[in-house]
């Protein structure tokens, strides 16, 4: 009985709803936006690099890129100073401990589930409107890839900046005097500090 | 008929199976509601929100629409690791290990929602750290505040916190809402979620 209630719905967990022939849900399986072109093997993503904007007490700029080959990851996260921001090339130094401006750390998961985070180079990145590329490079080399894709950019502000629009969700209130405010995300971008964004945005 | 976690590969970065999540869309239609592009089980477009639990269920737009039509009241509140940004469903930090020390900045970007008809307030609200994904209870925390969740509602919010006085080692970041169980939800076990990211305690 499972099995024929199992093929029996067989098409529609694949296919998913349609209106016509052709499925809406894209076979329920994301499409690859990001390839990163590792020193063993290749890495996809359906998720974009992010790069993204915080505008706290203290501004920082975060690039944000993973993959998996299926039974590795490889995953960037860095720091690049905010006055790189508008240049459209960002670097970092890729540290084996710690986080802040100008750094950025490498991980990858092996199959056996093991992580590796001890690395140490450089990593580039060239952003476009919706594009992204770039290249690592570090020491030891298994670390080292090229990456090209599609580019998300989001800008965060605290809450006082956007108003009653940015509580209308609800709110967060830190334990603490002197705690930071919590950041929302200026999503169309209208912020004076988050207006240099739109220019990366896909047209 | 079962849909098992396993089914959710979203953590694997492929959306290959949203199995689970596929049919909860199907039957919002047997229910009548239509497609819409939002943080939304009923998205036409992959991947759909997974909550606390990395399990799926409707959201708070969802809900609203299948009480429009047919009635009820009920109360829920939930945490999920996904933001919707740039009209897709995103990991709200993305899948990487970030190298820190004991008091370390970061940044923890978390969703929670009420996806019921009762509005909450003052709901207790925490971010912390703990050795596993699944580690719900105890652990070390990062942030604790309160939380306000208009009825049929969500947030996405960017906040920042101190790498508390923990030993070395690798740690999940976790997020919890009502975190004194002062509410009474139809659904307590998607109060809880973990972050995509995690965090490596080097010093």
């Amino acid at each position: 009985m499972k099995a024929i209630q199992a093929i029996a719905l067989l098409p529609l967990a694949i296919g998913g709803c349609s209106a016509n022939a052709a499925p809406e849900l894209n076979s329920s399986v994301g499409s690859t936006v990001v390839v990163i072109t590792g020193a063993q093997r290749t890495y996809s993503s359906v998720f974009p690099v992010e790069l993204k904007a915080m505008y706290g007490d203290k501004p920082s700029l975060q690039v944000s890129v993973q993959g998996s080959s299926g039974t590795e990851s490889w995953s960037l996260v860095a720091w690049p100073a905010l006055d790189q921001a508008t240049t459209g090339n960002l670097t970092a130094n890729v540290v084996g401990l710690g986080i802040g401006d100008g750094l950025g750390t490498l991980t990858q998961r092996l199959p056996d589930g093991s992580v590796n985070t001890q690395f140490s180079g450089k990593m580039t990145v060239s952003v476009s409107p919706g594009r992204v590329a770039g290249e690592v490079a570090t020491l030891p080399a298994s670390g080292n890839a090229s990456f090209s894709g599609v580019l998300t950019v989001s800008c965060w502000v605290p809450v006082s900046v956007l108003g009653a629009a940015a509580t209308a969700g609800g709110s967060i209130t830190p334990t603490g005097i002197g705690a930071p405010e919590p950041l929302v995300e200026d999503t169309a971008l209208a912020t004076a500090s988050c207006g240099w964004l739109r220019s990366l945005r896909a047209k | 008929m079962s849909w098992d976690p396993e089914d959710e590969s979203f953590w694997g970065w492929s959306n290959a199976q949203q199995g689970r999540v596929t049919m909860e869309h199907e039957f919002g239609h047997v229910f009548g509601l239509n497609h819409s592009e939002g943080f939304d089980i009923m998205r036409a477009s992959t991947p759909q929100p997974i909550a606390g639990g990395n399990t799926s269920e409707p959201y708070p737009d969802d809900a609203n629409g299948v009480r429009a039509t047919y009635g009820g009241s009920s109360t829920n509140l939930f945490a999920s690791a996904q933001k919707f940004s740039g009209g897709a469903i995103q990991a709200s930090d993305a899948p990487n290990t970030i190298n820190v020390c004991v008091g370390s900045q970061i940044s923890v970007t978390v969703t929670i929602g009420n996806n019921g008809t009762l509005s909450t307030s003052n709901v207790g609200f925490r971010v912390f750290l703990n050795n596993g994904p699944n580690s719900y209870s105890g652990g070390w925390n990062m942030f604790t505040g309160t939380a306000t969740n208009p009825a049929g509602s969500y947030l996405t919010q960017t906040l920042s916190m101190t790498i508390p006085n923990v030993p070395k080692g690798f740690y999940w970041i976790l997020w919890q809402i009502d975190t004194g169980n002062s509410v009474s939800e139809y659904n307590e076990s998607d109060n809880t979620v973990h972050s995509a990211m995690n965090v490596q305690v080097g010093c």
